[in-house]
């Protein structure tokens, strides 16, 4: 196999001391320290790289700039790595993607004689009908088309991360223009953060081994030295971050620059941010512009200048201005033949180009010298060859004449190229040709990407927008309002676009997509002449690379098809991401911050089943809901309710200021006794409800549902901000171990536990007590939702376990059980006690929900009670309900109350009897259905209904003499 | 403090469980339970000096100061002019033996961090200071405190941080509130034995949430837990 490496060189990055080497479909390729896999595999003479995407072409390097999708493969496991910028690793395992049965023979490259039946958009016009017809062909198509296959298993064990990052000034792009403005921006002592896709600063001045300018600063300066030079003087200051082999591929609002570095996106909040994201070469369309071997002009001079490899040993430069010239003259200093040079300006005019300085005569003298056939006025118009490239054949522009074949195997295209505006026009940055900025945006443009003409002149723009917006950003100076540079504005020569697609062969516009120019003119000749419908039908611009390769080409044939000019006829959108990200990397980490009680650890070792509940963990049932309800019932059962809100609220205003928060008046509470209140809004929805202790004149003690704490906290904060009260909410949550000692036999058992007098005269109902238990100060609350004679215990969290496990051994004479969110749920529902936002909804307000009781109307003002006043005025139209069933069903939570086969209400709790009796729960029901006795139907499926019952009474104990006991 | 059968009772701090999984030795501090040391204090030291640290210091107090005369009598305690929200100031006259730090949250909320013994004694003195409309709340079990130390810190803490936390808009003396890994944090950087210091406080229903994403960040950057021992160890070599 042919060896293309070249001698050693010092623009070279490869380590030769140390060799390495991986697979390639089963082969292995040797490479060196240095190396990406796509310069290894070109080296060892390796030039077919993937199957192109519809009509499984032979494609090889195309932009050696990880832009493209030609070079595409699996590397270990994980599929569509550009290996054109993928370092070469030890023992890699490299993979062709989208060939079958191999690369070198793709049974499936028939579809490539069958173009004629698959014309642009052709699944829009057959496989229309009859309609299975496109469920028949789709699978196959999505089989034969497309890129790798998704391997599930690939990076699971990458530690996918988002990292946030600050600069006053983000440099996006590493070449000369990016680097210059950053030093620049540097030197005004303001945080710069620099970021570029490749593994180096210095962008194509890399790849040049000659000297930066014949003339001026960078006179006999080497491209690669200064590009050295850049980033010795970039790494080396205090306040510049380098990333490199970094991707910005977006910027959001607010100046957040999305980067994906490896496993990494990066979000860098930048307060300005230059985009100097340069140009990129792009392909002209010919007849097989594809044909490995093809390549652009900067491809080839990175493979020669940076990785020591040869394109080719003879090669054909096409060109349309000076930057043709010097990549002729870079191959044949690089050691590298070049048969001719195509120039498609004309005659003479060619060589009189004053813009990159230096005698351009001289140096197509020059190059004639050195054995390169120059053909200045000519045009490319086919490329022959299978999975390489064997010769281009020429004609004359502007002119009849024969036509010209050259042999060859590689062609250099520096035909031009395209600013990359993505990010700048994801600003807002009207940028068609010169640069521009919004007093507010801070996105600025510099380089290339402006319109600079060549390294020089974008090392000088980029030195000065980086010095002005370093002064910016300093404070020292108003940012630059424009920041176009010289010259900007003048269009690039056309390399000519405007070939007839008429004649057999291919042209390729998009090679991501396989679309042609044929394919593209077809489409406008259909009428899809905007440029967003054409992209839309042809899918031009959608493949991997975004329109990088693609879009200058489809603007310019649209123009030229539609008689407008290019600006007329416009481009495409380009949205993020710009380059294509990982869905891993895109994730990052999850953070689900679930709360955890200060008892977590000890319900799952009791076996507790943790579920979600809101944001909090906590035990469904530690294995049987319905025996944990019967030991409440007939002995004893602790839960752990450490999830209720709990807020100190202290301050002189306190009393009154918790009678305008809640139903009832706390203001006349007497110290050690307990309320039960609703949080309502202004027009008497049910907010949450809870308890309220008072402790002192100015201290009370709220108690609030789970998970509705921080809303609780929040909406007291928002009724004292601003006002002059002396009021102050300390949300004590977290801090607090709390359960609920229920039970006949409660008292017993904490009675073991606590010198405090439990007994119902001296601890009555809703009173509370802060005394000791376990030996630990703890606040009982003489409270409990399951109506059984129940204390709740609040110690501070860090003895939570401690006094947990104290009363598990308290009560373990009684077989005490620890019991779940499910049992608590029947014991509530036993008591037709609601819970806020499972039994009620944002429109639900307490006489609806009945809990009129628990509602002072004939006091002050309170927040809510204007809005019940209209509520009353206006009549209730519904009513919460307890019911029970008339029948063995049971009905699940949220099924429709039926009447005349019409949903009319909802069941918003059921569940079966712990004593095999008739299912129970809560409803909503029209008025008319809501009066004890009553009965209505419930939807049990679809061709079932079920009869209930409404009860007022509680299904347990309707006197509540068990609670109070 | 002893329960009624005479045994010493301990304080846990909410990571209890997930020191316990990672191997640490534990040891009594003012009645608390905290982490001696995961491996050879030596080798903890060395790192801490080397990449970095985490460390969980829930132990210490903490008292929540609030009130719109809240600032204005931490002033004078601490004998200074301004206490801006966003600075953290060390309280030398407290009359304890122990270091106090006084965080300026809000215009009307400090929080004030002690030893875990003189939680009591400095409670007191700030309220014997404040005038008019302020409070003093005790929220040691509230919060939980861990401590990202080193040469690296910053580096981990911008794995999970949201806001900026480089060292030229966070310098030491700085504290701030806003999300990290999912959840809200306040931070504050308090620099010691010539390496920075942050001190993270999370409430503590979340503490295990924030403790597991800050050992995720940390590994990347090779910043793993470290022990009190370890710490002090660098606190008697200054």
């Amino acid at each position: 196999m042919a060896d293309l490496r070249l001698p050693s060189n010092d623009s070279h990055v490869l380590d030769r001391n140390r060799r390495l080497s991986f697979s390639f479909n089963g082969r292995t390729v040797s490479a060196y320290e240095g190396d990406t896999i796509a310069s290894a595999l070109h080296a060892a003479g390796i030039k077919l790289l993937s199957r192109s995407f519809k009509y499984h072409r032979p494609r090889g390097l195309l932009c050696n700039s990880g832009r493209c999708a030609n070079c595409l493969m699996t590397v270990d496991g994980a599929p569509n790595v550009r290996i054109c910028t993928t370092p070469a690793v030890d023992g890699a395992v490299v993979r062709s993607q989208n060939a079958w049965p191999s690369l070198e023979l793709d049974a499936l490259s028939v579809l490539d004689r069958m173009d004629r039946l698959m014309p642009v958009g052709f699944y829009y016009k057959s496989l229309i009908k009859p309609k299975f017809l496109w469920h028949l062909a789709e699978p196959v198509i999505r089989r034969v088309a497309g890129l790798g296959a998704v391997n599930a298993d690939a990076g699971k064990d990458i530690d996918y991360e988002h990292v946030n990052m600050y600069a006053e000034v983000a440099v996006v792009g590493g070449g000369p223009s990016g680097c210059s403005a950053a030093i620049a921006a540097a030197e005004s002592g303001t945080r710069v953060v620099i970021v570029d896709d490749q593994q180096s600063l210095g962008g194509h001045l890399r790849d040049l081994a000659g000297p930066v300018a014949s003339d001026g600063e960078f006179a006999g300066v080497p491209g690669y030295g200064l590009a050295a030079e850049f980033e010795r003087q970039l790494d080396e200051a205090p306040n510049v971050t380098v990333l490199t082999g970094a991707s910005a591929f977006g910027l959001y609002e607010g100046n957040l620059l999305a980067i994906h570095r490896g496993s990494e996106v990066v979000k860098l909040r930048a307060d300005h941010v230059i985009v100097a994201t340069g140009t990129q070469e792009t392909p002209l369309p010919f007849r097989n512009n594809d044909v490995p071997g093809v390549m652009l002009g900067t491809a080839a001079l990175r493979l020669a200048n940076r990785y020591g490899v040869k394109p080719g040993n003879s090669g054909v430069v096409v060109t349309d201005g000076p930057h043709g010239l010097r990549a002729a003259r870079e191959l044949l200093d690089a050691g590298v033949g070049v048969a001719a040079l195509v120039d498609t300006r004309a005659g003479n005019a060619a060589y009189v180009d004053s813009q990159a300085g230096g005698s351009l005569d001289h140096e197509a003298e020059d190059l004639a010298e050195r054995g390169v056939r120059l053909l200045p006025s000519y045009e490319v118009v086919e490329a022959r060859g299978g999975r390489s490239v064997k010769s281009v054949t020429l004609r004359r522009r502007w002119g009849v004449g024969d036509e010209v074949r050259v042999r060859c195997d590689f062609v250099a295209l520096s035909t031009g190229s395209d600013a990359q505006r993505a990010l700048l026009q994801q600003a807002g940055v009207d940028l068609p040709h010169a640069a521009s900025n919004g007093p507010d945006k801070n996105v600025y443009a510099a380089g290339s990407v402006a319109g600079t003409p060549n390294a020089a002149a974008s090392i000088e723009h980029g030195r000065r927008i980086g010095a002005e917006v370093g002064a910016a950003a300093a404070g020292r100076a108003a940012p630059p309002s424009t920041t176009a540079p010289a010259g900007a504005g003048e269009r690039r020569p056309n390399a000519g676009y405007a070939y007839d697609t008429a004649a057999a062969g291919k042209s390729f516009v998009c090679p991501c997509e396989d679309v042609t120019a044929a394919d593209i003119r077809l489409a406008i000749a259909e009428g899809f002449q905007d440029v967003q419908s054409l992209k839309r039908y042809s899918t031009v611009t959608m493949g991997p690379c975004q329109g990088k390769m693609c879009v200058r080409a489809l603007s310019e044939i649209l123009a030229d098809a539609t008689g407008r000019s290019p600006d007329e006829a416009g481009r495409t959108t380009l949205r993020p991401p710009v380059q294509p990200v990982p869905m891993g990397a895109l994730a990052g980490k999850v953070h689900t911050p679930f709360r955890r009680t200060p008892l977590h650890h000890r319900h799952v070792e009791l076996g507790g089943d943790m579920t979600v509940v809101g944001e909090w963990l906590r035990p469904a049932s530690y294995g049987n809901a319905t025996d944990e309800v019967r030991a409440v019932r007939e002995s004893v059962g602790v839960i752990d309710v450490s999830t209720l809100g709990k807020l100190n609220v202290y301050g002189s205003d306190c009393p009154e200021f918790l009678d305008r928060m809640y139903s009832n008046r706390m203001s006349n509470l007497r110290q050690g006794r307990i309320r039960y209140g609703m949080i309502l809004s202004d027009s008497g929805v049910i907010l949450d409800d809870g308890t309220v202790t008072r402790l002192a004149d100015d201290q009370y003690y709220v108690t609030t549902g789970s998970g509705n704490v921080d809303l609780v906290e929040e909406w007291f904060q928002q009724w004292t901000a601003g006002s002059k009260v002396c009021v102050h909410v300390t949300n004590v949550t977290p801090g607090t171990a709390a359960f609920n000692v229920a039970g006949p036999k409660a008292r017993e058992t904490l009675a073991q536990i606590t010198d405090c007098d439990l007994a119902s005269d001296a601890f009555r109902y809703m009173s509370a007590a802060d005394t000791t238990v376990a030996g630990v100060p703890a606040r009982l609350l003489r409270i409990g939702f399951v109506g059984e004679a129940g204390w709740e215990v609040h110690v501070p969290a860090e003895y939570g376990a401690h006094v947990w496990g104290a009363v598990l051994e308290a009560g373990a004479a009684h077989g005490i059980r620890p019991f779940g969110v499910e049992a608590q749920r029947v014991l509530r529902l036993q008591k037709k006690h609601f819970i806020p936002g499972q039994d009620t909804d944002a429109m639900s307000n307490p006489f609806e929900a009945d809990a009129a009781w628990a509602v002072k109307m004939d006091r002050e003002d309170f927040i809510g009670r204007e809005g019940l006043r209209i509520i009353q005025e206006r009549g209730l139209m519904n009513k919460l309900v307890g019911f029970v069933m008339e029948d063995a069903h049971v009905p699940k939570d949220g099924v429709p109350v039926m009447r005349d086969g019409y949903p009319v209400g909802k069941i918003t709790s059921c569940r079966a009897d712990p004593y095999g009796g008739a299912a129970f729960g809560l409803a909503w029901v029209p008025l008319e259905l809501s009066e004890d006795g009553t009965r209505f139907h419930v939807w049990i499926d679809r061709d079932t209904t079920a009869e209930a019952r409404v009860t007022d009474a509680a299904v347990y104990d309707p006197t509540h003499e068990k609670v109070r006991s | 403090m002893a329960d009624s059968a005479g045994t010493r009772l301990v304080r846990r701090s909410p990571l209890a469980h997930a020191h316990r999984s990672l191997g640490a030795q534990f040891r009594p501090i003012y009645g608390w339970e905290m982490v001696a040391s995961y491996r050879a204090v030596e080798q903890e030291r060395a790192a801490l000096l080397d990449t970095g640290g985490i460390c969980d210091v829930s132990d210490t107090g903490k008292l929540m100061v609030q009130g719109t005369e809240a600032l204005a009598g931490l002033r004078t305690l601490l004998g200074v002019e301004t206490l801006s929200p966003g600075s953290v100031h060390a309280w030398a006259e407290h009359g304890g033996d122990s270091p106090v730090t006084v965080a300026a949250l809000t215009p009307d909320e400090a929080l004030v961090i002690c030893a875990p013994h003189e939680e009591a004694l400095v409670g007191d003195a700030v309220e014997k200071a404040l005038n008019g409309c302020a409070h003093v709340t005790g929220v040691t079990s509230t919060r939980a405190g861990v401590l990202v130390m080193g040469p690296r810190a910053q580096r981990v803490l911008s794995r999970i941080v949201e806001f900026d936390t480089d060292p030229r808009a966070f310098p030491d003396g700085a504290c701030a509130q806003g999300r990290a890994a999912g959840t809200h944090v306040l931070l504050m950087r308090t620099d010691a034995f010539g390496i920075p210091v942050y001190d993270l406080c999370v409430t503590r229903d979340h503490a295990e949430h924030l403790w597991d994403a800050l050992l995720a960040a940390g590994r990347n950057e090779g910043v793993g837990p470290v022990g009190l021992d370890a710490v002090e160890a660098l606190g008697k070599a200054e």
